[in-house]
């Protein structure tokens, strides 16, 4: 991550350039989106998080105090965001909303056209669901965003050794899942 | 597999010491069976390092930025609009509260009429004359320039009413220029009914 550049941006939208906003989030989206995506196993889900979190970056980048990189304060954002749907998705399972057209939508509104994908994200998704969110949590941003411990500490303000528990514990379960189906 | 796996995940997950850690290596090199379990493992997980190499609708991610301004400007409306419900009413209520009842505190205007009363009955009732208060200290105030009211002090006007309301009336003598004609007419009548030199 160019961080100089990052803060060059931040300072630009802070001087009210709205084009260095545009900058953000063309550089950001698409890991803020799959990040969300496989927190949450869904593109409506994952949508709904991606807005939002842009949203809060266009209204709070006034507040960024540049102590961290933008990276970490973006994925601190997305983190809890991705947290806060998987509550807000427990809670309806409880409530019987009227949401039974909602798994269909989704797959009609997904951005992945092509089957193969498809099927072989729907697979990987399903396994990723059946692990707690703070443990997919550490394994989607270790293994997919290629963190290190020290990041991701600084992301979801866990110590390292509770990460690395985690991790553990979350590989442990991908493998079990994985036999699985095997 | 279950053999190997208890050990394969420590090592992924970096909850080896450096020990145990150089064990493992070693082991890594010379057991085919802790490889073969290894690289499988690894495999498995590198699929999920894939997944954003998956081909998408970037539609989709074009459309993002479009999308979200909406929303902000959207948003921005409506708290507008749920703060223009709240502050109307409130500032209605607070209209109607001042029609209904008038500032309790006094104005300058009334502070300086009541100054004027109290001088006039004080006066009125030791049947003194303010041989101190001419004429032209009188056209000073009603000219609203800066008035020494210091000679007031050897006056016979008691201290208190001094205190009380010289002060608000001379200290802030500027305002009187913003006294209506009337009121300073009223003032200088009332001073005017003493014997001034």
């Amino acid at each position: 991550m160019n961080l100089e550049n990052d803060f060059e941006l931040v300072r630009k939208f802070n001087a009210g350039d709205e084009t260095a906003f545009n900058e953000i989030v063309k550089k950001y989206q698409k890991k803020i989106y799959w990040h969300a995506r496989q927190m949450l196993g869904d593109h409506l889900d994952a949508d709904e998080v991606t807005q939002e979190v842009l949203i809060v970056l266009y209204k709070k980048l006034k507040t960024f105090n540049f102590r961290s990189s933008l990276f970490t304060w973006i994925y601190r954002i997305v983190t809890t965001r991705s947290l806060n749907q998987i509550k807000r998705n427990q809670l309806k399972r409880f409530i019987p909303f009227e949401n039974t057209n909602e798994t269909e939508l989704a797959e009609k509104r997904d951005i992945i056209d092509d089957i193969i994908n498809k099927e072989k994200l729907e697979r990987l998704n399903k396994i990723l669901q059946k692990i707690p969110p703070k443990q997919r949590q550490v394994f989607i941003l270790r293994n997919f965003e290629q963190l290190s411990y020290e990041e991701i500490s600084k992301i979801t303000g866990k110590s390292i050794g509770g990460l690395k528990a985690n991790y553990f514990h979350a590989l442990k379960k991908i493998l079990e899942y994985a036999n699985e189906k095997e | 597999m279950k053999r190997n796996e208890e050990l394969i995940l420590k090592y992924l997950s970096d909850l080896m010491n450096e020990e145990e850690k150089a064990e493992f290596e070693n082991k890594l090199n010379s057991s085919d069976e802790l490889r073969k379990d290894y690289e499988r493992t690894i495999s498995l997980i590198n699929q999920f390092s894939e997944i954003e190499k998956i081909q998408v609708d970037e539609r989709y991610f074009a459309s993002l930025l479009p999308k979200v301004y909406e929303k902000i400007f959207a948003r921005k409306s409506f708290s507008f609009i749920k703060k223009a419900a709240y502050v109307l009413p409130a500032i209605i209520v607070f209209l109607l509260i001042i029609i209904a009842y008038p500032s309790s505190s006094p104005t300058f205007e009334d502070k300086l009429q009541s100054y004027t009363n109290e001088l006039v009955n004080y006066y009125s009732n030791h049947e003194a004359t303010l041989d101190e208060f001419t004429p032209e200290q009188i056209i000073t105030i009603q000219n609203g320039e800066n008035y020494d009211a210091t000679f007031l002090e050897d006056s016979e006007i008691p201290k208190e009413y001094i205190n009380k309301y010289m002060p608000a009336i001379f200290e802030e003598s500027q305002v009187i220029d913003k006294l209506p004609e009337e009121d300073l007419s009223a003032v200088y009548t009332k001073l005017s009914k003493f014997n001034l030199k």
